[in-house]
C-alpha cells in the first residue's frame, strides 16, 4: 500500500478521552485524528469498502451498538455501471453488522418491479436486512418540508422514515446524468423526495434549476452520517441507467460531507465544481465544503 | 345453472389475477437465433417514461418521446434486453445524442453503432437499444443480428434536414449531434449552452482541420429572431466565432473560421 502525502494526523489519538464530548454534528477533538476524506483505489470493491471505512475510524465511530440504522442507495439501471455495486452494499452492511446495531434497514421509494430488474435487491435480500418500501402513494408516509432558505425549491416532501433512525449511512454511485450533469452524494437526495416532486418541482424546470434545487433539497433534509461512495465500475455516458460508455476508476470513497466527496470525484467528467452547478450551489448553501485544500484527504492503493 | 354461472365467473376471476399482459405497441419477435424471450414485456408511454429512468426521461422528451417498450432474450445464463423508443419524430435526433462518435458503425436499420456491450440504432422513428446484461463485450455480432432482425420490417426514415445543410467537408460525420432542445446542448457543451439560446433546433458537430473545437448551427424562427439573439451574444461572446445566415447562426465555441459552414448554409437554403 502507498500512501499520498496527506497523512491523518495520528497524534490526536492521545485525546481519545474527550469522545464523550462527540455531540452530533459538532467535530470532537477525536474527529480531528481522521482524514475528513478516504479514498481506496484497487480492483476488489470489498477490500476497497473496508479500508475507505477503517481509515475513517472504522465503522464504530459512526453506528454504536444498539442503533438503528437506514441505508439509502442507488437502485437506478440494470447494469452495474448505473446501480450503488453489490459488493460495495454488502461490505457496508457486513461492517454495520459488526458494530451489532439494533437494526438496520434500506429505505426507498422504488417499486419492487423496478428494484428487482438489477441484483442490487438480491444483494438487499441476501444480507439479511429489513427493507422499509415507502409507498409513494400512501400520504401518511410522507411529510411536507418548508425550505425557506431554498433558492427555487421552497417546498417538497420527504419520507417521514428519514428522521426515524439513529444512524443515516448512503452509498451512492458517481455517475453520469443526462439531466443534472453526474449523480452522486447530493443528487442521492433526490431519493428522499417522491417521484411526483421529483419530476413537478425539480424537474420542472431548465437543468440549471434542477441544479439548484438538488442543492436547496440537501439543505433541508438530515445530512448523512455517513457515506460510501462508489466509483468502481460507473457510466460515463448516457446516464442515469445507460447504456452507456463506462469507466473503471476502481475507487471506493469514504467520507461524511456531501459537498466534498462530489468536488472529489468531479475530476471524472472534467467539470469545474467552482462553474455553476450544484456542487457550488450546494457550498453557498452551507451543506459542505468545496475547497478540497482545506480538507484531509487520504489515498490509498490496495492491491 | 346456477352453479355453472358462478364457475364461469370463478374461472375468469382466476384468469384475471394469472396476470395478462401489458399491452405492448412493438411486435417482439418470440426469439431471435438461439435467444428466447425471457419474461413479459413491459412499456411506458408519454410521461411515463419517468417511472422507468427518472430524471433521464427529460432528454427523451425533449426529442419527442411517445412510448418505450422492454423485452428481455436469453440464451442459458445470458441475459440480452431490447429497449425500443418509439419517437414523434426520427429517432437520429436521440440516437446522434446517445451513440458516441468513437462507437464502431455498423449494418443495420438507418443507422447504428455499437461498444463493447451495446448496440445503438435508429429506423424512421424508432431508436433500439439492445444490452448486453452482463455489461461486458463478446456478443457483439449477436447483438448486430437482433438489430438487423427488428429493424427489417420497419419503415425506414430520413435525416433532419438541419442535418443535411452542414457541409460534407471537413465534418466528422461521426460527431454530428443534433439537437431538441437545451438538454442535449448542455450535455455537449456548457458554454455552447450558455450563449446560444432561442433556437428551434440546433446541429452540433467536429471538423476534421480543427479537432479541438466545436461547431453549432443554431436555426431559429425567424431571421429578426436569429438577429435579436446575435446581439444578445456578441458583447459577451468572449471565444466564440458567430456569424448569422438568414434564420441561422453559425458559432464555432473555440473561434475557429466558420465561413465554411455558411457559405453551405447560404448555398443550401437559396
Amino acid at each position: 500500500m502507498k500512501f499520498s502525502r496527506r497523512k491523518f494526523n495520528i497524534g490526536a489519538l492521545s485525546l481519545g478521552s474527550l469522545s464523550f464530548l462527540n455531540i452530533k454534528g459538532v467535530k470532537s477533538a477525536t474527529d480531528e485524528q481522521y482524514p475528513d476524506i478516504s479514498a481506496a483505489v484497487g480492483p476488489n470493491a470489498t477490500k476497497n469498502t473496508e479500508h475507505a471505512i477503517s481509515q475513517l475510524g472504522g465503522i464504530k465511530r459512526f453506528v454504536k451498538e444498539g442503533q438503528t440504522v437506514d441505508i439509502l442507495i442507488n437502485f437506478m439501471g440494470r447494469i452495474a455501471a448505473a446501480h450503488t455495486g453489490v459488493d460495495v452494499f454488502s461490505s457496508v452492511v457486513e461492517q454495520i453488522k459488526a458494530a451489532s446495531p439494533a437494526k438496520i434497514r434500506v429505505i426507498s421509494w422504488i417499486e419492487e418491479n423496478r428494484r428487482s430488474r438489477n441484483k442490487l435487491q438480491q444483494a438487499v435480500e441476501k444480507a439479511g436486512v429489513e427493507f422499509h418500501h415507502v409507498p409513494q402513494e400512501d400520504e401518511s408516509l410522507w411529510e411536507w418540508k418548508e425550505i425557506p432558505q431554498g433558492k427555487i425549491l421552497k417546498k417538497v416532501r420527504i419520507f417521514k422514515a428519514l428522521n426515524e433512525s439513529d444512524v443515516f449511512i448512503t452509498i451512492p454511485k458517481f455517475k453520469h446524468h443526462g439531466s443534472a450533469r453526474y449523480s452522486g452524494c447530493l443528487k442521492l437526495a433526490m431519493g428522499i423526495s417522491p417521484r411526483a416532486d421529483n419530476r413537478g418541482l425539480l424537474h420542472a424546470n431548465n437543468s440549471r434549476d434542477l441544479e439548484q434545487c438538488i442543492a436547496d433539497l440537501n439543505s433541508a433534509i438530515r445530512k448523512p452520517d455517513l457515506i460510501v461512495v462508489d466509483m468502481m465500475e460507473t457510466l460515463i455516458t448516457n446516464g442515469p441507467s445507460g447504456p452507456g460508455k463506462t469507466s473503471s476508476p476502481n475507487k471506493v470513497i469514504a467520507g461524511t460531507d456531501r459537498v466534498a466527496l462530489d468536488t472529489y470525484c468531479l475530476p471524472l467528467f472534467k467539470i469545474n465544481p467552482l462553474d455553476k452547478g450544484q456542487v457550488l450551489a450546494a457550498h453557498e448553501m452551507g451543506c459542505g465544503e468545496i475547497d478540497l485544500n482545506k480538507l484531509n484527504i487520504v489515498e490509498t492503493e490496495i492491491a | 345453472m346456477r352453479q355453472k354461472i358462478i364457475m364461469c365467473i370463478s374461472i375468469l376471476f382466476l384468469i384475471t389475477l394469472s396476470g395478462v399482459a401489458q399491452d405492448i405497441s412493438f411486435n417482439f419477435p418470440a426469439g431471435i437465433g438461439d435467444w428466447e424471450k425471457s419474461g413479459e414485456a413491459f412499456e411506458y408511454v408519454g410521461d411515463d417514461l419517468f417511472e422507468y429512468i427518472n430524471g433521464g426521461a427529460e432528454l427523451y422528451h425533449e426529442y419527442g418521446f411517445e412510448t418505450v417498450s422492454v423485452q428481455d432474450y436469453s440464451f442459458g445464463e445470458e441475459l440480452i434486453s431490447v429497449e425500443v423508443y418509439k419517437m414523434k419524430e426520427s429517432a437520429f435526433g436521440i440516437f446522434s445524442m446517445l451513440r458516441s462518435a468513437e462507437d464502431q458503425e455498423v449494418d443495420a436499420g438507418d443507422g447504428a453503432t455499437i461498444a463493447g456491450y451495446y448496440l445503438m440504432m435508429w429506423r424512421g422513428k424508432h431508436l433500439f437499444a439492445i444490452t448486453s446484461q452482463s455489461g461486458e463485450s463478446g456478443n457483439e455480432n449477436i447483438l448486430i443480428s437482433f438489430a438487423q432482425q427488428l429493424s427489417e420490417n420497419l419503415e425506414s426514415g430520413d435525416i433532419p434536414e438541419l442535418v443535411k445543410h452542414i457541409p460534407e467537408n471537413p465534418v466528422d460525420e461521426n460527431s454530428i449531434i443534433y439537437c431538441k432542445g437545451s438538454i442535449a446542448l448542455v450535455n455537449i457543451s456548457e458554454k455552447a449552452a450558455e450563449f446560444l439560446t432561442g433556437w428551434e433546433e440546433a446541429v452540433v458537430f467536429k471538423s476534421i482541420n480543427a479537432e479541438e473545437d466545436l461547431f453549432v448551427i443554431c436555426k431559429y424562427k425567424s431571421a429578426s429572431a436569429a438577429t435579436e439573439n446575435l446581439n444578445k451574444i456578441q458583447p459577451r461572446k468572449s471565444s466564440i466565432n458567430l456569424k448569422q445566415a438568414g434564420p441561422y447562426l453559425v458559432a464555432s465555441i473555440e473561434g475557429s473560421d466558420i465561413d465554411f459552414i455558411t457559405k453551405s448554409l447560404e448555398t443550401a437554403t437559396e
